[in-house]
């Protein structure tokens, strides 16, 4: 009961958005804001044709090589740095210097340096994702208790059954964090990075809707892309990250 | 009665604070020998030390082979149940999955806490996490069992019923225990030997033999309670010195 209470009051605040938009659509012309309506049938136009469907293959496929990159790199060094001081204090610098250059800083040289296409939308999100998945590692291992590694050392447990059931699950938590934090900032910059630096993707299909002064195509690429980012996140790595981390709700 | 282990002059320092200086102790296969002296005197030092996770001057020799640590606090896995801590420790010594099952169940069963088996650590009361770790200990079978004044936070009488089950466990099982503690009566009460240790740097003080009728009639006793306040006097004057060495 108390479970969908909370769910409900989520809900009442997305209500709340919609009828915001709606009352908003009265008074503004829909060029500004469309009503829900007009987008909810915009996109239904645009879901049924295949060029959607392309567009959003693209832009699936950037989020997963961005994003799957990221997390290579972020999590093999977080992890180095996790378990060596000497190079997490090498490391931190360089991603803070990389994490405090605006993204888009990182699409125009993409640009200059690669050209419109995949390059500029793929190294966008790394350089967004890399930096946070790399801390998120690297504070999951220096947080493992040291008490329990000295523990597994003193009942003389191999190295590989200390990794398995002792440091993985110590960072698991850390893990889905940097997975949740990675992929919303992933869908925030692959939009902007197409919009600007490549020829195809939702990103690229939102500039042309803007510059066709089609506002409703604009709020149906936008709902549809929230819609995906937050099913991702509720479907999948919400409830993997719970039921790795069970219990701690007992 | 073989040596397990023998200190001969170790000595271990922090910086420049001496914490323990020329220590000879030694346990003798199948005795529980218990170190008692003032806290922060280098007992848990000791006992790290024996163990291999601590360095130290001097000799010390391990004629053991499966050696099992006590910890003061339990320090039990958070993720895993009551008895897959127990498997954590048995993956790499025992193959087959169903021998570590059950070896694992037979100890909490011996600590009366196999019904627990599928709760996890914080779902346990303090003294029900203790019993975990003493039955995780026990079901490596080790030949010495060292233990860091496991009962300190749990309550006097439940202490006393965890000793009472301890104490039946090691003799049936033979078990050689060194065992750190602060509290003399806990000491008495599961020693065959003990030794006083004096304040930083540490020595031993005095060695007393606990004769097996005197731990049996326990509390009760009046020898028991000389020997009691013997110990304490030794320790008493012991902390004065810290207190007025400025």
């Amino acid at each position: 009961m108390k479970i969908m209470m909370r769910n409900g009051y989520k809900f009442l605040g997305i209500i709340f958005l919609f009828i915001l938009w709606e009352f908003l659509s009265f008074i503004y012309p829909p060029i500004l804001i469309p009503s829900i309506e007009r987008v909810f049938s915009s996109l239904i136009d645009l879901m049924i044709s295949l060029e959607f469907w392309k567009d959003l293959g693209y832009t699936l496929g950037r989020v997963l090589v961005g994003f799957g990159l990221s997390l290579l790199i972020g999590s093999v060094l977080g992890l180095l740095a996790g378990f060596s001081k000497k190079i997490y204090e090498v490391i931190k610098p360089i991603f803070t210097v990389v994490e405090s250059i605006p993204p888009i800083i990182w699409i125009i040289f993409a640009v200059i340096w690669f050209g419109l296409g995949h390059m500029p939308v793929i190294f966008a999100i790394m350089s967004i994702v890399t930096p946070i998945i790399f801390i998120n590692f690297a504070q999951g291992v220096m947080d493992i208790d040291p008490d329990l590694i000295e523990m597994a050392r003193a009942f003389s447990v191999k190295r590989s059954t200390e990794l398995r059931h002792l440091y993985l699950p110590s960072i698991t938590g850390y893990f889905f964090s940097s997975l949740s934090i990675g992929l919303g900032f992933t869908w925030r910059v692959v939009i902007m990075a197409e919009f600007i630096g490549s020829m195809t993707g939702i990103g690229n299909k939102i500039n042309w809707a803007m510059l066709n002064l089609t506002t409703d195509q604009v709020f149906a690429y936008t709902l549809f892309i929230v819609s995906l980012g937050m099913l991702i996140e509720f479907l999948l790595v919400k409830p993997l990250s719970n039921y790795s981390q069970k219990w701690k709700s007992r | 009665m073989k040596k397990m282990i023998e200190l001969s002059n170790v000595s271990k320092s922090f910086h420049s604070l001496k914490v323990i200086k020329k220590l000879n102790i030694n346990v003798k296969e199948g005795e529980v020998v218990s170190l008692v002296g003032p806290s922060g005197c280098g007992k848990t030092t000791t006992l790290r030390m024996i163990a291999g996770l601590e360095r130290s001057e001097g000799q010390i020799k391990r004629d053991f082979n499966h050696p099992a640590f006590i910890f003061q606090e339990p320090r039990l896995l958070p993720w895993k149940t009551v008895l897959d801590n127990i498997l954590f420790v048995l993956f790499d010594r025992i193959s087959s999955q169903d021998k570590m099952v059950k070896i694992a169940t037979y100890y909490l069963k011996l600590m009366a806490i196999d019904q627990f088996g599928g709760y996890y650590p914080a779902q346990l009361s303090g003294g029900m996490r203790k019993r975990v770790a003493i039955a995780r200990a026990l079901a490596i079978e080790p030949d010495l069992i060292l233990m860091d004044e496991p009962f300190s936070d749990i309550d006097f009488p439940l202490r006393l019923l965890i000793i009472d089950h301890l104490d039946e466990i090691l003799k049936k099982e033979g078990k050689t225990v060194l065992y750190v503690t602060h509290d003399i009566r806990e000491a008495l009460l599961v020693s065959h030997r003990l030794y006083i240790l004096t304040n930083k740097p540490m020595q031993v003080k005095e060695e007393l033999f606990i004769q097996r009728n005197l731990r049996k009639r326990g509390i009760e006793n009046s020898d028991f309670h000389e020997l009691e306040k013997h110990v304490i006097e030794i320790l008493k004057e012991e902390s004065l010195k810290e207190f007025f060495k400025e």
